[in-house]
C-alpha cells in the first residue's frame, strides 16, 4: 500500500512510524529499494499504539513485549504445522502421540499437586 | 453493547479519572487480543473493556453519559483487525523460530523443520556409530586418554573423564557417520567396559578395600599403609580393632563431576603371622590362664 494510507489505516504520525522503523518494532517489506507496508504492519502499528497508549508500556517494554509475541507466533505457528502434519499422518501415529502426550501430561498434573 | 461501562471497569460512578485509567489499564494488560493470542473469548472481553473506556476515558463524554445524553454504546470502535490475526501465517514476515534453537542438538531432523528455512532441503545429519571400549579399573577411575581402532582402521583419541562408570557410555560429537546434504556428521557412541580390580571395588563414588592387618597393629594400634586408588597412603590403625571394622578415609574415593571426591572405606581382617610362632602360642596360653577362659576349641 501506498505511505499514505498506510499512516492514515495505521493512525500514526510519519515521526512515529520513522522511530518504530529504527527500533526494530516494525519491518516493512522492502522491495527494489523500496519500502512497502502491507495489512500486517498495519495491525501492528495498531498493537504498538494501544501498548504504548492504552496498557501505558514504556519503549524498553514494548521491544521486549514485540520480540516475545514473535517468538510465541513462531512456536504457535510451528505447533500448527506439526499437529496438520500429525492429523494427516497414519492413525496409529496419532493413537501413539495421543496417549504419549496424556500419559506425560497427568504425570504433570500429579506432580504439581504433590 | 449498552452494558454500564462503570460496571465493566469495576469502578465507582464517583471515581477519578485517574482511577478509571488504572482500571482501564489493568483489564486491557489482561485481555487485549494480541496478548492472548489464542484466546477467542478474550476479543469480546477487550471489545467492552475499550467501549467502557472509550465512554469513560474522556473526561467530556464520561459527563454526558452521566447526563443521559449518550449511552454506553455511542462510542463504539470502528471493526478493527489485531495484529494476532495476521500473525503466525506462512507470510508473517515478524514470527520468530529463535524459540527452538535449544531444542534437541542442532543437527536433530525435527529441530532442523522447527527452525525452518529447510523445509525443502532437510539436511540429513550422519548416522552415529557405536563402538565398545574395555578399561582397566583405574584408568577409568583416573580418567585420561585412550586409543579406539576403529574397524576401517582409523583411530580415534577417546579422553575418558575421570570416574567413568562400567556401562556408561561417551559420545564424541562429529565422530560418526558423514552427514547427508552438508548435514553435520553423526556422534561416535562409545560404551565403556570395565575390568574389575584385585582391590578396589567401587560403590556409587565411594571405593571399598579389605585390608590385611597383623595381629599386632589389631591389638596394639599403629600406622599401616592403605593402597587407595591415587596411591599408598599411611592410615593410622587405633589399639584393639577387630576384624570387620571399618575405617574411612575421607575424599580418597573417586572424584565427583562437582569436584567433590568420594570416600574410600576400608576393612579390616586379621591375618596372624605366616609361620607358627611358638612365643605367641605361649603367651595365648598364659593370657588364657590369666583370664580363666579354658582352652577347648580341639577338645570339642
Amino acid at each position: 500500500m501506498l505511505y499514505h494510507e498506510f499512516l492514515i489505516r495505521a493512525r500514526v504520525e510519519d515521526n512515529a512510524v520513522k522511530e518504530w522503523v529504527a527500533a526494530g518494532w516494525l519491518i516493512p517489506a522492502n522491495q527494489n529499494g523500496e519500502t512497502e507496508f502491507s495489512d500486517i504492519d498495519v495491525a501492528r502499528a495498531h498493537l504498538i499504539n494501544d501498548l504504548k497508549g492504552g496498557i501505558g508500556v514504556n519503549d524498553e517494554g514494548i521491544g521486549v513485549i514485540l520480540h516475545l509475541l514473535d517468538q510465541l507466533h513462531g512456536v504457535r505457528r510451528t505447533l500448527n504445522e506439526l499437529l496438520s502434519a500429525v492429523q494427516s499422518g497414519p492413525d496409529d501415529l496419532r493413537t501413539r502421540l495421543v496417549a504419549h502426550l496424556e500419559g506425560t501430561l497427568s504425570d504433570l498434573r500429579t506432580g504439581s499437586r504433590e | 453493547m449498552s452494558d454500564d461501562p462503570y460496571k465493566v471497569l469495576g469502578v465507582s460512578k464517583d471515581a477519578s479519572q485517574d482511577d478509571i485509567q488504572k482500571a482501564y489499564r489493568k483489564l486491557a494488560k489482561k485481555l487485549h487480543p494480541d496478548l492472548n493470542p489464542g484466546n477467542k473469548a478474550a476479543e469480546d472481553e477487550f471489545k467492552k473493556v475499550s467501549g467502557a473506556y472509550d465512554v469513560l476515558g474522556d473526561a467530556d463524554k464520561r459527563a454526558r453519559y452521566d447526563r443521559g445524553e449518550i449511552d454506553a454504546s455511542g462510542a463504539e470502535r470502528p471493526q478493527r483487525e489485531y495484529y494476532r490475526n495476521y500473525a503466525g501465517t506462512q507470510a508473517d514476515p515478524y514470527a520468530t523460530n529463535e524459540g527452538f534453537s535449544d531444542f534437541s542438538g542442532d543437527d536433530d531432523i525435527f529441530s532442523s523443520i522447527f527452525r525452518r528455512g529447510a523445509r525443502s532441503n532437510v539436511r540429513m545429519r550422519g548416522q552415529d556409530m557405536h563402538y565398545r571400549l574395555e578399561l582397566d579399573f583405574l584408568d577409568a577411575v583416573n580418567g585420561g586418554m585412550k586409543q579406539l581402532t576403529l574397524p576401517d582402521g582409523s583411530v580415534l583419541e577417546v579422553s575418558i573423564p575421570a570416574g567413568t562408570r562400567d556401562g556408561q557410555t561417551l559420545r564424541l560429537r562429529g565422530k560418526g557417520g558423514p552427514g547427508l546434504n552438508g548435514g553435520s556428521p553423526g556422534d561416535a557412541l562409545i560404551e565403556i567396559g570395565i575390568r574389575p580390580h584385585p582391590v578396589f571395588t567401587r560403590k556409587g563414588d565411594d571405593i571399598h578395600v579389605d585390608l590385611q592387618l597383623p595381629l599386632a597393629d589389631a591389638v596394639l594400634g599403629g600406622k599401616i599403609n592403605v593402597p587407595t586408588i591415587g596411591g599408598s597412603v599411611t592410615m593410622t590403625v587405633p589399639k584393639w580393632s577387630n576384624t570387620g571394622r571399618v575405617l574411612r578415609l575421607k575424599g580418597k574415593g573417586i572424584r565427583r563431576a562437582d569436584g567433590a571426591n568420594g570416600d574410600e572405606y576400608v576393612t579390616l581382617k586379621i591375618v596372624l603371622p605366616e609361620k607358627p610362632d611358638p612365643d605367641l602360642e605361649k603367651l595365648i596360653r598364659d593370657w588364657q590362664l590369666g583370664t580363666g577362659t579354658p582352652h577347648q576349641s580341639t577338645e570339642a
